[in-house]
């Protein structure tokens, strides 16, 4: 019997993180993973963001996934992203959480307040962890199909299992990706 | 060829542009409707978290299936009828409310297809039926004796035959053909208020 990965995508509603959103659900879709997106809110009840905005946002998020990553030949269903949402600072949060729960992938998007020093303290309290480029500039031109192995290629790989390129691996688009780098299509 | 100016274009066109892969007409047209959906979600659920799962889930279905959308009704009664009756399996399945289809009572042969939703508590349910019986009065006269009949008196197929002198068959379509308006106009008096739709309904109806 199978496991399924989980991935854990942690965010802050403020931060322009739709790029690292889309990426991580076309991550889940690709490899039959089950994505949770982890977010706080104050102890107060963070009157500033009440949960009906968050959700909103989310769901915009997802829009942006559909228009710039979603591949029509794959049901977008595959993957239902599901919200984790715990109280106090994110960073010591995701800590306790990455501590406590079984999560096979982080997934630390640029949009996070924090520095070279913190990620590399968040990193490694992960099984393994994928860091994403800071800037995804130039992306939104690429084809959908390339978009996704552009940003892989650019981002920080942390002791990611041995098997994890071999489930990307069974999608042709890889094989397409590699053709166009070494046949020297591709700009960087 | 991509539309210049995508706010201001019509649902049809940004569906047609879709249609043909483009995906600023996909952001445009799904950025006009995920709030929409999600208010129509919660007014089921009352619980955030489980309205966004719901319009998630309504809105990938919808996406998912676009070229499937074959322009009979607008877009936005297309997407509502799925975020509706994608609530209300969601809710049934979790036993927060039963269907009660208004055919229910009879042995007829045809498939049931109009649900009314009959929630644990009175007044909501009453609130339904309230809904319900008022677009029920709205529609054409023939559509209206019809529905009566059919769902409200139990007349049998064969009764309703004699008495319109058509086929049962032909009786069976018309039915079928009412029940899905009545579905159409319950998912918008859902999301846009019963008053608005009894208001256009009747605009429809004199014209």
């Amino acid at each position: 019997m199978s496991v399924v990965r989980t991935i854990l995508f942690p965010f802050e509603i403020q931060g322009r993180f739709f790029d690292g959103y889309a990426w991580a659900v076309e991550l889940a879709n690709r490899t039959h993973a089950r994505l949770q997106l982890f977010t706080t809110k104050d102890r107060k009840g963070n009157d500033a963001m009440p949960g009906n905005d968050l959700f909103q946002i989310l769901l915009e998020a997802q829009g942006h996934y559909l228009q710039y990553y979603h591949h029509e030949d794959r049901r977008s269903t595959e993957s239902k992203p599901e919200p984790v949402i715990v109280n106090g600072d994110l960073k010591e949060a995701l800590i306790n959480y990455l501590d406590d729960n079984r999560v096979d992938i982080l997934i630390v998007d640029p949009s996070l307040q924090a520095d070279r020093k913190q990620i590399r303290e968040i990193t490694a309290h992960a099984t393994a962890a994928i860091v994403l480029p800071k800037s995804a500039r130039g992306m939104r031109g690429r084809p959908r199909s390339d978009r996704f192995l552009d940003m892989l290629r650019r981002a920080e790989l942390h002791r990611l299992p041995d098997n994890f390129f071999d489930t990307l691996g069974q999608d042709r688009s890889v094989f397409n990706y590699l053709r166009k780098l070494f046949q020297g299509n591709q700009p960087s | 060829m991509a539309i210049p100016n995508l706010a201001a274009a019509s649902d049809d066109q940004l569906v047609a542009a879709i249609r043909v892969d483009d995906r600023q007409a996909l952001g445009e047209l799904y950025n006009r409707y995920y709030k929409k959906v999600f208010h129509k979600c919660f007014s089921f659920t009352r619980k955030e978290e489980e309205a966004f799962d719901l319009a998630q889930e309504s809105l990938m279905k919808a996406f998912d299936n676009i070229h499937s959308f074959k322009g009979e009704a607008s877009f936005s009664t297309w997407l509502y009828t799925i975020t509706h009756r994608h609530c209300l399996a969601s809710l049934k399945k979790k036993g927060k409310f039963q269907f009660q289809t208004l055919e229910d009572n009879f042995s007829g042969e045809e498939e049931t297809e109009m649900a009314s939703p009959v929630f644990e508590d009175d007044q909501v349910r009453t609130e339904q039926e309230m809904i319900m019986y008022a677009l029920i009065n709205a529609l054409p006269s023939k559509e209206k004796d019809l529905l009566i009949l059919k769902y409200l008196q139990g007349e049998s197929i064969e009764t309703l035959q004699e008495q319109y002198q058509i086929s049962s068959s032909a009786v069976k379509m018309r039915l079928k053909r009412s029940r899905e308006k009545l579905n159409a106009l319950y998912a918008l008096a859902l999301t846009y208020g019963l008053d608005q739709v009894l208001a256009q309904v009747e605009l429809f109806t004199a014209s």
